[in-house]
């Protein structure tokens, strides 16, 4: 079968990340009620609860935010690059969503640099990009033991003294809707467009 | 030359590029962009296009800006479980004709140690050296987050 290299690539990856999160992946839908842009599943499962500590200050629950959209994702503030990237194309994404619509959407970010990100650092790092994101953190346990739940793989890479070190990490948004169920993934540099269509349908 | 271009030239009718190589690289540097960061973060990726219009490859070798504490030339590379990975760049050959795109989650310019705050809309300075073009300025724009 010639499958060219992006469906390969996005197909790689949603088996690994079904196989972390225990869902069978769609990857070709019959009749689904939406066609989701993004890796959707075919059996969601429930997102795995966790408590951590937000930008804030306060710790939360992720099931507390049932009734809402949570789109998760996993970065650190030193992220020059990726992380940015993903936080300003959400940002984009919302803002074409009429403002009742966009304000059922919460994005969390949890920190996969627990040492590094305090709280501070996160509030002033994920409001940039947007003033209703969240940012979370906590123990290096606690943030270990969520991002084992998620199948995020996370590595301490390359670094230089001006740097500090860069983290290798999975980068990708899970949508879990309002009633806690993981819907679909958002693979890294998926269209602005793609992702608004997907979030126009799950706070429709 | 024709007998029709040298009457031409006679009559200054027609420019001839006295000063310009007949061949070698003609490096141009088009749409040089970085987003602008938090305080909290202190390095920033450099993106932009860079072009050869002339007809021999040359080699991106270096970049250095007085914006930044260091530069290098950075790629990310996406595995197919969706994991992101940095490696540093020794050089980037621009084909002849062709170009070469510094943009996000591959090829970029990473400005280490930001001097200042970068507000959308500001510019700052960068140097990219080639092998054969040499060294030619760049004026990278801050664009809203």
């Amino acid at each position: 079968v010639n499958v060219n290299p992006v469906t390969r690539r996005r197909r790689a990856m949603a088996l690994a990340l079904g196989a972390a999160l225990g869902t069978a992946p769609l990857l070709a839908a019959a009749d689904p009620p939406h066609a989701f842009h993004g890796l959707a599943s075919a059996t969601p499962k429930r997102a795995a609860e966790f408590t951590l500590t937000a930008h804030t200050g306060q710790r939360f629950r992720l099931s507390g935010f049932r009734g809402k959209t949570v789109l998760l994702y996993f970065g650190y503030t030193s992220c020059p690059g990726i992380c940015p990237t993903t936080l300003a194309d959400v940002h984009q994404a919302l803002s074409t969503l009429p403002p009742k619509r966009a304000s059922k959407v919460q994005l969390i970010m949890v920190t996969v640099d627990p040492e590094r990100d305090t709280p501070e650092k996160l509030a002033a790092y994920v409001t940039h990009f947007d003033p209703t994101f969240l940012g979370a953190t906590g123990t290096p346990a606690e943030i270990a033991a969520v991002t084992r739940l998620y199948g995020i793989y996370v590595r301490r890479g390359e670094g230089t003294a001006a740097t500090g070190y860069l983290i290798d990490h999975t980068s990708m948004v899970f949508a879990i809707d309002a009633r806690g169920y993981v819907q679909v993934l958002f693979p890294h540099g998926i269209a602005v467009a793609d992702m608004s269509g997907d979030l126009a349908y799950l706070v429709r | 030359m024709g007998v029709l271009r040298r009457v031409l030239v006679a009559a200054g009718l027609v420019f001839l590029p006295v000063a310009a190589p007949a061949d070698g690289p003609r490096i141009s540097v088009e749409q040089a962009w970085t987003r602008a960061l938090p305080p909290v973060t202190t390095s920033s990726e450099l993106y932009m296009v860079v072009r050869n219009r002339g007809d021999q490859v040359d080699r991106l070798i270096r970049a250095r800006s007085p914006a930044c504490s260091m530069t290098e030339l950075f790629e990310w590379q996406t595995s197919p479980q969706g994991v992101m990975t940095m490696r540093k760049v020794a050089g980037v050959d621009v084909p002849p004709g062709g170009n070469v795109q510094l943009k996000p989650a591959a090829l970029h310019v990473m400005c280490m140690e930001r001097k200042g705050t970068y507000r959308p809309g500001s510019t700052l300075p960068l140097t990219l050296s080639f092998e054969r073009a040499g060294d030619i300025a760049v004026v990278v724009t801050v664009r809203e987050p």
